[in-house]
């Protein structure tokens, strides 16, 4: 999984396929950009290809830490697999989800 | 002798390092000790020259070094090493043994000293 | 300030030698006496007490293996051994293959010192022999033999307990014994597939014997693998045993199970989590899922293969979930496939997956005639799993038939299912009903 992160504009754009083995570069991302002022935080995840069950744990995570700090979490244009998860688990109920 | 004028007979660094290393009496008993192992190593290196076993000769001559050696008795150790390493001929080992001994006696007064001192 | 000064200078000579090293067994291996008094008086004056001789190359070989020492101090010129063989020797003793070997030599040539090493030595120690050297390196190599040692005791009684919880977890399935009875009383025939990334698991299945020979399949996949995950397919198989009256009703089950898992389970865990009732009586399967991967479907015997909607939040995430039962038939002919993750996600040696719709496909192309089991290896040579392959993630796969009975007298009922149980972790393992 590769990351880009633009701390002003609070958004995070991940690419490649999200795994457990993804989880400490993540949450570094996660906490440098709630670090950082704003909103809401976007999480890009456009072009990510692959998602497993760690990966939407880590997205739990996430969310639960975004809530900490008053911010919300929004997942941007999810597509193929990692549609087909968000729908099947409902996280596309749980999250606010901009197509 | 070349070997008596070129190394000293006590290498005081060596029994600095011990003294400061190990139990005084402990290091007493082992520098009187020393002279006896000496000669016995002496006695082995004529036997079996006079057995005609230089081979042998030279594997006395090594553990006289070993213990001379770590014991601070440098000049001691060098005759013991030459006869070990370099010397090709009986005749030329046979030729160190007066040396040999003479130091071996000069180590022991030495020795004797320093063991005094600790 | 003078006293800092003098700190400084007084831990060069007096530098003492860890407490807990004292102890190790030493063995001083020289043929001259007064160089093992000495090295032994160098060593006892720095406190250490377990020493022990050796006068010759033999006699060591023979104190290694009746001292046991933790350290060697090996002359290189014995007369009746040299030094190198004695390394030989030693090192070929099981018990002491790893423990250091300090070698003493006045000699230093460089192709000896090569020789000694590829023999085994660990070190060298120069003679003359000077003492804080000796005890610097004693202390060294006695303190990395320390922490290999505590190291691989370690590594030891791990396994030794994963392996053990690795059995615990494979009881936790269910027992052939039991698979087959039901298996017979509803007239079907059921295989599975169950294997671990590693020791421990995060994936479970399960049978929930009813009544009137209905029974509940379960299955149910923890996020990430290992022990983690595995401790809580513990705790779940605990929870779905205390809410028997629910088993006859999955989404009152899993509504339940998810309440009590959100309250156990940290943030970021979670399970997915199918459950179907099987009623082979009025032939129809109720069922409800938490996220987990769509159970495919074949209805009867002209039927093709589907993959039934699955969605809802995995148990775990969110409090006052209502979970829906949904009902379908499955009449004589029919043949229910569910699986986790492991499997339709597993990367194929070109980084492909076969998802979902593969293994529809691939369920499509197995003719009647196939057992379930084979039906199972099929589907996991579709996705490129072999039994040998590593795995990255947890795998589980059962199989439910009605498609056919057994199809011949020969092939008994009590032929297949009662093997043992060990069989079943990587072979997929079945049990048939029928007569």
């Amino acid at each position: 999984m590769q990351m880009q992160i633009d701390r002003t504009g609070g958004q995070i754009a991940m690419s490649g396929e999200f795994t457990f083995t993804d989880h400490i570069p993540f949450k570094q991302m996660v906490t440098e950009i709630l670090a950082a002022p704003g909103k809401a935080v976007v999480i890009d995840v456009s072009k990510l290809d692959f998602i497993d069950s760690a990966g939407l744990g880590m997205l739990l995570l996430a969310r639960d830490e975004a809530k900490k700090s008053h911010r919300e979490l929004i997942l941007r244009r999810p597509s193929g697999q990692v549609k087909r998860m968000f729908a099947v688990t409902k996280f596309n109920t749980l999250f606010k989800v901009e197509e | 002798m070349s070997v008596a004028a070129a190394v000293p007979l006590i290498d005081q660094d060596q029994l600095e390092l011990l003294q400061a290393a190990l139990d005084p009496d402990e290091l007493r008993a082992m520098l009187v000790a020393l002279p006896t192992a000496a000669a016995a190593g002496l006695a082995a290196i004529e036997a079996a020259l006079a057995a005609g076993d230089l081979p042998q000769a030279r594997k006395a001559a090594h553990v006289l070094k070993g213990s001379s050696s770590s014991l601070g008795a440098a000049r001691l150790a060098e005759l013991a090493r030459m006869i070990e390493l370099e010397l090709a001929t009986a005749d030329e080992i046979a030729a160190h043994l007066p040396p040999l001994g003479e130091t071996i006696g000069a180590t022991t007064d030495a020795l004797t000293r320093a063991a005094e001192r600790l | 300030m003078s006293p800092v000064m003098s700190t400084v200078e007084t831990t060069v000579d007096d530098r003492v030698v860890p407490e807990g090293l004292t102890d190790a067994r030493i063995l001083i291996a020289d043929d001259d006496p007064l160089c093992r008094r000495l090295v032994a008086g160098v060593l006892r004056a720095q406190k250490f007490t377990n020493i022990a001789f050796a006068e010759g190359g033999l006699s060591a070989v023979e104190q290694v293996r009746r001292f046991r020492p933790d350290l060697l101090l090996l002359d290189m010129q014995m007369p009746d051994m040299s030094g190198l063989e004695v390394c030989r020797q030693i090192r070929a003793q099981p018990d002491f293959a790893d423990a250091p070997i300090l070698v003493q030599t006045a000699t230093v040539d460089r192709k000896r010192m090569g020789e000694l090493f590829a023999a085994g030595a660990s070190d060298f120690l120069s003679k003359p022999i000077n003492p804080s050297e000796l005890i610097a390196r004693v202390v060294v190599h006695l303190d990395r033999w320390n922490s290999l040692r505590a190291l691989r005791d370690y590594r030891e009684r791990i396994s030794g307990e994963l392996e053990a919880a690795r059995r615990m977890q494979v009881e936790l399935l269910p027992d052939p014994i039991t698979l087959q009875w039901a298996a017979r009383t509803a007239d079907l025939r059921i295989a599975s597939y169950n294997r671990s990334s590693s020791e421990l698991g995060g994936d479970l299945w399960g049978m929930l014997p009813i009544n009137n020979g209905a029974f509940g399949i379960f299955l149910a996949d923890f996020t990430g693998h290992g022990i983690n995950a595995a401790l809580n397919t513990f705790r779940l198989h605990a929870l779905i045993h205390e809410y028997k009256g629910l088993h006859d009703d999955p989404g009152a089950l899993l509504s339940m199970l998810n309440e009590r898992l959100v309250r156990l389970l940290r943030v970021g865990q979670f399970a997915t989590f199918m459950y179907v009732v099987v009623d082979h009586r009025a032939g129809v399967l109720k069922c409800a899922s938490a996220g987990a991967p769509p159970a495919i479907l074949i209805q009867g015997a002209n039927g093709r293969a589907r993959l039934c909607d699955s969605s809802g939040f995995p148990l775990g995430v969110e409090r006052g979930v209502r979970y829906r039962t949904s009902r379908r038939k499955f009449p004589v002919g029919s043949l229910l496939l569910l699986f986790s993750d492991g499997l339709s996600e597993f990367p194929d040696a070109t980084g492909g997956r076969v998802g979902d719709d593969g293994l529809k496909a691939a369920l499509d192309a197995c003719g009647p005639a196939l057992t379930p089991q084979e039906v199972i290896q099929r589907l996991c040579a579709t996705a490129g799993m072999s039994d040998s392959c590593p795995l990255p993630d947890d795998t589980t796969i059962v199989c439910l038939d009605r498609r056919a009975m057994p199809r011949s007298r020969g092939q008994s009922a009590s032929g297949h299912g009662s093997s043992d149980r060990a069989a079943s972790q990587p072979a997929a393992n079945s049990s048939h009903g029928g007569r």
